[in-house]
């Protein structure tokens, strides 16, 4: 009883640049055989993609110990501090992290078995994921411009092998690129960059967690701001 | 419709789409109502979805009949809540060793995860050992092969979401019953059995499907024809109905939706909407500027009212304005179609649900009696 909901269409999300799914394509310089190190294009009113605002909350960093992934230089992804204080919560927490690290990877490398995505993600999720890299891929597209997660939550089961996960994603200062192009695309997904993220992550061993279930919402209200 | 369903499989195959949603619409269905649909909704209690987009696995196991109007129409019910996820037959044996070994297999050593999951599901770790001597499919846990030719033969159960209830509590819940007492994503359930029992997660019912089936209904919009459509004179009557230009059977003509589990138990639902009443809303800052005829009764095929086609006296459905609008002033009548929403399975909580259609507005100015002065 309801609307049906005008779907999603790939190319709405291209243009959009909602969601992780667009940061998905991002990565892209990798396609074009330059690293991911290169020093990135000149971005006509990126505004200098400065992660998030000056009001922001802190910004997580990646442990010193945390694998390497390669992230194009011209794309910020910004997670918010949100340590729980509670030891597994935050180990799911870190774990959440790289997964979102290496699955942007795997896009800059349009490589489905990267090996840093795959360890974080599998099953539905990776089924789920594994097709955004190919799609964003085959769009010839990649993203650019600053990726922000907030709001992140964990909710551990009972019996402490499964943990719900939320989070928030704004890509409203991320933009479609195609690969090559030096200028990138209109961000017209309005509220539609604001995303929920709701997953389940298992648990693999002590300690390790890995992505197994994933669902997002676009401009779910719990995440739209502004 | 067992052929329809693998032309449904095999488009998808050829598409690359995959899968993950249980149901899948099926169609194009021809509309009863006067509705040119195609009925090809999509899927729906489904997996992942990324970007927004649906995300599809290739283990589509509902197939869905549609008989209703496409995408038109909302309704603003909350007087209850559709489920959010269940646990249903998902994969045959063939299915679940294809899907584990495509998104679950890791080679690296450091994967306890598929390694613990062959452990269970397949015993022999893929080294196609033959199945032991007296092997049941019920022998497990640990199963061997993923229970490929095992007797009695079944299905692999396994979660299953539904994706418009993302964000609720309820699907907040469901994230947490992922996996059965053993730690494990699948469920064996043999033919005949009707769920499993090592799961805490919610188990498929018929009326749960039904409900869902309720949640997605397409029903069509809540509109009027009416004469005149503007330049309305107070006093005199302006003639509501709902038809079919074309004639025969109206917009409000029963719609109907029907899912079943693919593959089995394969049992099936179906929803019926039946449109009850039909409330004209004259849109009139007070009630006192309107006189509104009715009740304006839904007939048997789905028409509301009568034409205005010259005839005197007053409507059987429609609205006398008896003050007219100032300038610039406009006044906004609308209708509301009210659904009765009934299942097939009879008894159970909350049914029929009641759905209220709200209609869009429509503008009209109303002026006073212009007498005309013979010479």
């Amino acid at each position: 009883m309801r609307r049906r909901s005008r779907s999603t269409t790939a190319r709405f999300a291209s243009r959009a640049a909602g969601a992780v799914a667009a940061l998905a394509t991002a990565a892209m310089l990798a396609g074009c055989g330059a690293s991911a190190s290169q020093p990135p294009a000149a971005l006509p009113g990126t505004n200098g993609a400065a992660p998030a605002s000056s009001s922001a909350p802190a910004v997580a960093v990646l442990p010193v110990d945390a694998p390497k992934f390669a992230i194009p230089s011209d794309l910020h992804l910004v997670i918010e501090a949100d340590t729980t204080g509670d030891t597994t919560k935050d180990a799911v927490l870190l774990d959440a992290e790289y997964q979102f690290y290496g699955f942007v990877e795997a896009i800059s490398t349009g490589d489905v078995k990267d090996a840093n995505f795959k360890q974080w993600t599998n099953g539905d999720a990776y089924a789920g994921l594994s097709q955004s890299v190919q799609t964003w891929k085959s769009r010839n597209e990649r993203l650019t411009g600053t990726d922000r997660l907030y709001k992140r939550t964990v909710t551990m089961s009972k019996d402490g092998s499964q943990a719900a996960y939320s989070a928030c994603e704004d890509s409203s200062q991320a933009y479609p690129m195609k690969i090559g192009s030096n200028t990138h695309d209109t961000n017209t997904a309005g509220q539609g960059n604001f995303t929920l993220w709701q997953g389940t992550f298992t648990k693999r061993a002590a300690n390790t967690w890995v992505l197994s279930l994933v669902f997002t919402k676009s401009g779910a209200s719990q995440c739209v701001v502004g | 419709m067992r052929g329809r369903l693998n032309r449904l499989l095999v488009s998808l195959a050829v598409l690359g789409a995959l899968t993950a949603g249980p149901i899948a619409v099926a169609g194009p269905a021809q509309a009863a109502s006067g509705c040119t649909s195609s009925g090809s909704g999509g899927t729906v209690i489904t997996p992942p979805t990324i970007g927004g987009g649906n995300i599809t696995f290739n283990m589509s196991v509902h197939v869905l009949t549609a008989n209703v109007c496409p995408g038109q129409g909302a309704s603003n019910d909350s007087s209850w809540t559709p489920p959010a996820c269940w646990w249903q037959p998902v994969f045959t044996p063939d299915q679940l060793k294809t899907f584990a070994y495509d998104y679950y297999a890791d080679a690296s050593s450091a994967d306890l995860t598929w390694a613990k999951m062959t452990e269970y599901y397949e015993t022999d770790g893929g080294k196609g050992e033959t199945t032991p001597p007296g092997y049941k499919s019920t022998s497990g846990p640990p199963y061997s092969n993923w229970n490929i030719g095992a007797d009695p033969g079944g299905t692999w159960w396994s979660i299953v979401f539904n994706q418009n209830m993302v964000g609720t509590p309820q699907f907040s819940a469901c994230l947490l019953h992922t996996m059965n007492n053993d730690g494990m994503p699948w469920s064996w359930v043999p033919n005949g059995d009707a769920a499993p029992a090592n799961v805490t997660g919610p188990l498929v019912t018929r009326e749960e499907l039904a409900e869902y089936l309720a949640s997605i209904i397409e029903l069509p919009a809540s509109d009027f024809s009416s004469s005149p459509a503007n330049g309305q004179t107070v006093n005199l009557p302006m003639w509501v109905w709902a038809a079919n230009p074309g004639g025969g059977a109206g917009p409000y003509t029963p719609q109907t939706l029907r899912a079943c589990m693919a593959i089995d138990p394969g049992f099936c639902a179906q929803v019926t909407a039946t449109a009850v009443s039909f409330t004209v809303d004259p849109g009139t800052p007070r009630a006192a500027d309107a006189q509104v005829f009715d009740p304006c009764k839904i007939s048997a095929n789905g028409t509301v009212g009568a034409p205005y086609t010259g005839q005197a006296g007053n409507p059987p459905c429609g609205v006398t304005y008896l003050h007219s609008t100032n300038q610039g002033q406009v006044y906004q009548p609308s209708v509301t179609v009210k659904w009765s929403v009934a299942w097939n399975g009879g008894g159970g909580g909350n049914w029929p649900k009641i759905d209220t259609m709200p209609g869009d507005t429509h503008q009209v100015t109303v002026q006073e009696i212009q007498s005309v002065v013979g010479q």
